[in-house]
């Protein structure tokens, strides 16, 4: 048989929690999910802060059975084997969700950073970055 | 009528015999009673009512007699109250007025009621008689109708234009005596009515007739009134907007146009900064909208390669679970059911092929499900993001640049607006709005009497003509027919003084307060005090609006009301002085000033007596009005028996 670990929650920093508030208040997150804004916050402590953090105190924020489904998910699990080069990481939902708690401790920082220092020029800022990441795509994969 | 002096004894707090005389008309015309509150000013002007009128101005329940006097008097013992006013009448005859209560105290609290005595005696210097008939001589001389008019209360004076205007009108046409020229009209118009119905008796056709001309006659001279005055409205409301629209084109452009434009680039700002605001929040929906896929493209694509190769090696899809084929060695069957001893042959296939088969093949339906939901996601990827994404920022920079084009719009206006309040641009044109409404009902009324004097004038003209038809036809009455026509002749050349007098009076009454109110008055902003027919006063402002006479200050309020009384005295023909009660306690500095400077002017050749405070008799005041005082006391209170006693000094 094999032999496999699941996951009720993916957590988050607790003290990272008003933060996760504060953003999901602003008028542009209306309508947004949590599983979203903490998909963006891994992508970027991967791909911008190239950082990972294990939590110290950890909070749940995401019930893994309700999102099964959607495409967060998807990118999530990918993201975790890619970082863990093996599929077999796909038996072990604690380990996969790890990586992408670690992650998103540093990326969510970082994107509040962002709003923190250029409220006037957030939009330029998130549209140049993705352009940039847009264009590594172009040249990468297309 | 000159009021000489006067002689107060027991009268309130006046204890024994005191006696004041005024200043008499000519350069020195002005007396001056100077005393603190509660010294007996105020008394001094109920003394006179009471002694004129039997009522005192201000009336109160507390008898009239002197509480120390009546302290000091025995019981049985008698109390005389007088109150004694020497006057000169227009013939130099001298008239002596006096009013005695005597009154005897019956017990240490009270008195009886008093055995009264009010005389006037006339003294032409031969002979001295007194009047028999005192109500009548007081009624012709000194009606009580005409106390508002010489006695006033300066605290009281602000609340002169709160009357009903047609009081007012009454109390302007009183004072100057017309309403004995309007007798003269309606006793004239009776007589007349009074032979109509001699006639009637003798011929009631003919006199029927004259019924009829003299009711047509009547209401065609009131149509005719109507429209000069209606015409006159015109003229004098197209005179209002000529001043106002004058101050319009004062400010340069159009000063409503350009609000209006104002407003409207101020609106279509708005609505600028408002798709400004909408666009960068779709903006930033649109990034984050596509953040994931972006972000993750190449995480998506690693799965993809990571899925290909696990394909090419066969375990997915796999043939075969390792798990699956580990189970069937335990148990020692095969796939079909059927018991395999180990160490047969078909044992050793299932051992050598679960040894071959990767563990991954337990997950590979996973793994399989995890690739069809990432190619599904990977191929919404965007495109064509950067295109749009241009496309926004572009968007957002023309609006950008829209709103400074705006801004710089309005700051334009603004410039050519600098200094001109919209409030008094609106308030201009609303009073334009206002005198043109007022003008286009008058030429409704104009018309309205057009039509009624096109009916009625022909109508007059064929009655007359009967008329002298049916004379042609009696040819008698004559006397009867020559005392109408010479009442008719009386009366209109009456009528027609009449109106003249309204009209002159009425002209320079507005001109006088105007000009005198100008002067006290250090406010600039009022251009004209009108008076209209009705004697409804208003303040014309100089940007032409206009305000009612209760609204300002009550110090405007009591200059005004001072500036139309002293303007309706000279005015008027009676010879009555002017007593003002505290005249100057709510004005300030400089209004006392500009009356001391300019009462003098317009009450020249009439006795002024002012009851004034300390405060009030201000060294600026003082200095400008000195030089026209012919007579001034002082009131002072001392106690005697616990009781204030006014001296005069």
């Amino acid at each position: 048989m094999v032999e496999t670990v699941e996951r009720t929650v993916i957590n988050i920093e607790e003290e990272d929690f008003e933060i996760y508030q504060s953003i999901m208040q602003k008028p542009e997150w209306k309508g947004k999910t949590n599983i979203e804004l903490f998909t963006i916050a891994v992508l970027i402590g991967k791909f911008e802060v190239k950082k990972f953090q294990p939590l110290n105190k950890q909070k749940s924020y995401i019930r893994v059975k309700d999102n099964a489904d959607k495409d967060e998910m998807t990118l999530l699990k990918c993201l975790a084997i890619m970082e863990n080069e093996d599929v077999n990481i796909i038996k072990n939902e604690d380990e996969m969700f790890k990586i992408t708690e670690g992650y998103a401790k540093t990326g969510i920082r970082k994107l509040f950073e962002w709003y923190e220092d250029s409220t006037q020029y957030i939009t330029e800022l998130i549209s140049e970055v993705l352009t940039d990441k847009f264009e590594k795509n172009e040249s990468e994969f297309f | 009528m000159i009021f000489k002096s006067i002689h107060l004894e027991n009268f309130r707090n006046y204890k024994g015999p005191e006696e004041l005389s005024f200043a008499d008309t000519g350069d020195k015309n002005i007396t001056i009673i100077q005393g603190n509150n509660d010294t007996g000013k105020t008394t001094m002007m109920n003394a006179i009512t009471w002694c004129l009128y039997n009522k005192e101005k201000n009336s109160r329940d507390s008898p009239i007699y002197n509480r120390s006097v009546f302290n000091d008097t025995e019981i049985n013992e008698e109390i005389p109250v007088k109150v004694k006013i020497k006057m000169e009448d227009s013939q130099g005859r001298d008239v002596e007025i006096s009013r005695v209560n005597k009154y005897f105290k019956i017990s240490k609290d009270e008195c009886s009621l008093p055995d009264k005595d009010f005389r006037i005696i006339l003294d032409d210097g031969e002979n001295c008689s007194p009047v028999t008939y005192t109500e009548n001589f007081i009624n012709t001389h000194l009606p009580k109708s005409l106390e508002d008019y010489f006695l006033f209360d300066g605290e009281l004076l602000t609340q002169f234009f709160e009357k009903d205007n047609g009081n007012i009108k009454k109390d302007v046409f009183r004072l100057s005596q017309l309403n004995l020229l309007d007798n003269v009209i309606k006793h004239i118009y009776q007589r007349k009515k009074e032979y109509i119905n001699e006639k009637e008796k003798t011929d009631p056709k003919y006199a029927n007739l004259l019924d009829e001309i003299d009711e047509l006659e009547k209401s065609i001279n009131k149509d005719k009134k109507d429209l000069v005055n209606e015409k006159e409205s015109i003229k004098k409301n197209k005179d209002y907007i000529k001043v106002l629209k004058e101050q319009l084109n004062s400010y340069g452009d159009d000063p409503l146009k350009l609000f209006e434009e104002k407003d409207r680039l101020k609106k279509e700002l708005k609505n600028l900064e408002n798709k400004e605001k909408s666009s960068i929040l779709t903006h930033k929906q649109f990034l984050i909208n596509n953040f994931i896929l972006i972000y993750g493209y190449s995480a998506l694509i690693d799965i993809e390669k990571r899925g290909n190769d696990l394909r090419e090696k066969g375990f997915i899809p796999s043939n075969y679970k390792k798990a699956f084929l580990e189970y069937l060695l335990d148990q020692n069957k095969c796939i079909c059911g059927t018991e395999l001893p180990i160490g047969s042959k078909e044992y050793n296939e299932i051992e050598k092929l679960c040894e071959r088969t990767s563990e991954i093949t337990d997950i590979s339906d996973k793994i399989n499900e995890l690739l069809g939901r990432a190619k599904s996601f990977r191929s919404h990827y965007p495109q064509k993001f950067v295109e749009i994404d241009d496309k926004k920022e572009n968007e957002q920079i023309n609006l950008e640049d829209n709103i400074e084009n705006k801004k710089r719009e309005i700051d334009e206006v603004q410039l050519k607006l600098e200094g001109i309040e919209q409030n008094d641009v609106q308030k201009i044109n609303s009073s334009i709005t206002h005198y043109e409404d007022l003008i286009n009902q008058s030429n409704r009324t104009i018309g309205n009497i057009e039509t009624n004097l096109e009916r009625d004038e022909p109508n007059l003209k064929q009655l007359v003509k009967d008329k002298k038809i049916a004379e042609s036809q009696m040819g008698i009455m004559e006397t009867i027919d020559k005392k109408i026509k010479f009442c008719e002749k009386v009366y209109k050349s009456s009528q027609s003084l009449y109106d003249e007098l309204v009209q002159s009076i009425h002209e320079n009454l507005q001109s006088l307060t105007t000009e005198e109110f100008n002067n006290y008055h250090w406010k600039d902003s009022y251009k004209k005090i009108d008076i209209d027919q009705d004697f409804n006063v208003t303040f014309i402002k100089k940007d032409g609006t206009r305000i009612p006479a209760t609204d300002p200050s009550a110090g405007t309020q009591l200059t005004l009301a001072l500036s139309f009384i002293t303007a309706l005295n000279s005015l008027a023909g009676f010879e009555l002085p002017i007593f003002i009660d505290t005249p100057l306690g709510r004005l300030d500095n400089d209004i006392r000033e500009n009356l001391g400077k300019f009462l003098p002017q317009y009450t020249q050749d009439k006795q002024v007596i002012l009851l004034v405070t300390g405060n009030e008799y201000s060294s600026e005041f003082k200095n400008y009005i000195s030089p026209y005082v012919g007579e001034s006391y002082k009131l002072e209170v001392n106690s005697e028996s616990g009781k204030d006693i006014t001296k005069v000094i």
